[in-house]
């Protein structure tokens, strides 16, 4: 379903040039869960920013179903995030100001049909129905990144782009939702995770790895 | 909920920045509503004493005093022409007068507009003592001198009716209910005016007819004195027609010192809208400066929102939704502490004048702070919808 070829990307200009990624080519097939691994620089917080339409390509081509994403205008990128792609960061990323459930209900909000029914929904999904009036800071960790789970969750995307998901967290916790995204793979849904610990990467059923912008190898998982 | 209720939410969380971007605003309002309410109470005032200024038009009867001489010895003067204006030239000073108003107004109807007033002015005895009796006709007169306020007993209503002024009546020891006897007719104090500061004060006023009759003046008066019912009348104009068409009599355009106040008026007032211009766009200023700091501080927060869906429109729309938010804010307390400004400060400027709350500039000043917050936001807006997201992400 998501394909790349010949992705590259360099920040800056003239002689002070980086390539965070050259020429990065690989698909990813409908219901997949793959971890992106690397060392810190190797490029794989800006593959996952690129797939995402977060962040744009200097060269090549990404496509999801047949249909190329990297050069949408404006209002197609906002299609796009409406629908099929979801992001979740290892910062959480959730809007202080707004307790729980009206953070998941937000994208609804932009979306013009906010469904509070399916917010909770969501909630009770990651298990937090009970802490849907809490504001982001009265949450853990956990909580925290169980909220933005179901705020991507709440408008029922193919394609989930994870960044670091467990990185902020524990080992149990961090389990916990690795589970989660277990379950979601489970459902269906595409998931790319980028990750830098390799236990981690377990839990997905292949892993890419970068390094130094370019594509290693890609490998299945044996215990997924 | 949708994002307007999203926004208010975030304001509420930000309390504080968005009382001190409305600040710029208030300022600003209250610089306009203040100087408008003020200007409004300057203009309220010349308005009114205009009025007191009373005729806008004399007219005189002609005459010349021509210097007689032989050679070098002068004979002294002889004065050419009458001294009293045949009254039978009314009806044709108002055709005259009422056409050049119409003219100048524009207006169409054809009832009387002007207010005219002839006098005749007669020096009889009263008491022993000399004073002028003035000749009036009582309903003009008194259209004429707004500023006539009866002390004693009424104003006058019968033919034999005589209202003295305050001197007058304290010199000749006149009491209301007096009878005093002027020419051949005898005529009874109904009133005594209060103390004017004008030659009024020096004057009887008995209705004119009776005065003519008495004095045996029949058909003649001393001065017309014509007052236009508006402050943008071209007394000049009128005063040049008279003097064209009707031979024997002089018409002089009394010279308008509120005129020449109300000039005044008209460039202290464009000085102090140049000086409210500048203070709003001072607040315009700072409340771009303010909502470019909350789009800084937020930057992380507009990603999210972009992340999860928002459209750049939206973005917008927050922001512009913030700023009616800052701008009602800063027209309501612009518009109170604006009135309240120029109550305070009214009476220095035009001395004693009492400044009313003018309700009518409240939506003005509505208008004005939600404008002024919309444009200076407008900027910070744009810059908003060009964050990252990525960047804004990598920038915190």
């Amino acid at each position: 379903m998501l394909e790349i070829k010949n992705v590259s990307k360099i920040y800056g200009k003239g002689e002070s040039q980086v390539a965070a990624l050259s020429d990065v080519s690989f698909t990813v097939d409908k219901g997949s869960f793959l971890a992106v691994m690397g060392p810190s620089g190797s490029g794989k917080s800006t593959l996952l920013n690129i797939i995402g339409g977060l962040d744009q390509l200097t060269s090549g081509e990404v496509k999801l179903n047949s249909e190329r994403i990297d050069n949408l205008t404006e209002n197609e990128m906002v299609t796009l995030r409406r629908g099929k792609v979801a992001y979740v960061f290892q910062q959480y990323h959730l809007l202080p100001s707004l307790t729980a459930l009206e953070n998941v209900l937000l994208p609804l909000a932009f979306n013009r049909r906010a469904d509070i029914a399916r917010a909770k929904e969501m909630l009770r999904r990651v298990g937090l129905e009970k802490r849907a009036n809490h504001k982001p800071a009265q949450l853990s960790g956990g909580e925290q990144q169980r909220v933005a789970i179901a705020r991507a969750l709440v408008s029922d995307p193919e394609l989930i782009l994870a960044d670091e998901p467990t990185g902020n967290m524990d080992q149990k916790t961090g389990q916990e939702i690795l589970k989660l995204f277990e379950e979601l793979n489970a459902e269906g849904r595409s998931i790319v995770m980028v990750t830098h610990a390799p236990e981690i990467a377990q839990h997905a059923r292949e892993t890419l790895f970068l390094k130094d912008g370019q594509l290693v190898e890609i490998v299945k998982n044996s215990s997924a | 909920m949708n994002i307007y209720k999203l926004v208010l939410k975030d304001i509420l969380r930000r309390k504080k920045r968005v009382l001190y971007a409305a600040l710029g605003v208030i300022i600003g309002t209250m610089t306009v509503v203040g100087i408008l309410t003020v200007a409004a109470a300057g203009q309220a005032r010349i308005i009114n004493q205009l009025e007191k200024y009373g005729p806008n038009l004399t007219v005189l009867p002609a005459v010349s005093n021509l210097n007689v001489t032989l050679g070098d010895l002068s004979l002294g003067a002889i004065s050419i022409g009458d001294n009293y204006i045949d009254e039978g030239r009314l009806p044709e000073i108002r055709v005259i007068t009422d056409g050049k108003i119409r003219e100048a107004l524009k207006i169409e109807d054809q009832g009387n507009i002007a207010t005219i007033a002839p006098k005749l002015y007669v020096n009889a005895a009263v008491n022993g003592t000399n004073v002028l009796v003035v000749g009036i006709l009582p309903q003009e007169e008194k259209l004429l001198r707004t500023w006539w306020n009866v002390e004693q007993g009424i104003y006058i209503s019968g033919t034999n009716d005589i209202l003295a002024g305050a001197s007058a009546s304290e010199l000749l020891g006149l009491k209301s209910g007096d009878d005093i006897s002027v020419g051949n007719a005898t005529f009874k104090v109904t009133g005594i005016l209060e103390t004017t500061g004008s030659n009024d004060d020096y004057q009887l006023f008995a209705s004119l007819s009776t005065l003519q009759q008495a004095t045996g003046k029949e058909g003649k008066v001393s001065s017309i004195d014509i007052r236009a019912l508006c402050n943008a009348c071209p007394v000049e104009i009128i005063a040049d027609a008279l003097n064209g068409a009707i031979p024997g009599l002089r018409a002089v355009a009394v010279k308008q010192v509120a005129a020449t106040e109300m000039g005044m008026l008209e460039r202290i007032n464009r000085l102090m809208y140049a000086l409210a211009g500048i203070t709003l766009a001072i607040g315009a200023f700072g409340v771009m400066n303010t909502m470019m700091t909350s789009v800084h501080e937020r930057i992380k927060d507009i990603g999210i929102m972009r992340a999860v869906g928002s459209s750049q429109r939206q973005i917008i729309a927050m922001f512009l939704e913030e700023a009616v938010i800052v701008g009602l804010i800063g027209g309501i307390f612009g518009y109170v502490g604006g009135s309240l400004l120029s109550y305070a400060i009214g009476p220095l400027i035009f001395e004693g004048t009492a400044v009313s709350w003018v309700l009518g500039y409240f939506p003005v000043s509505l208008a004005v702070a939600v404008v002024v917050a919309m444009l200076a936001t407008s900027y910070p807006a744009y810059r908003a919808t060009r964050i990252r997201v990525a960047d804004s992400f990598r920038a915190l």
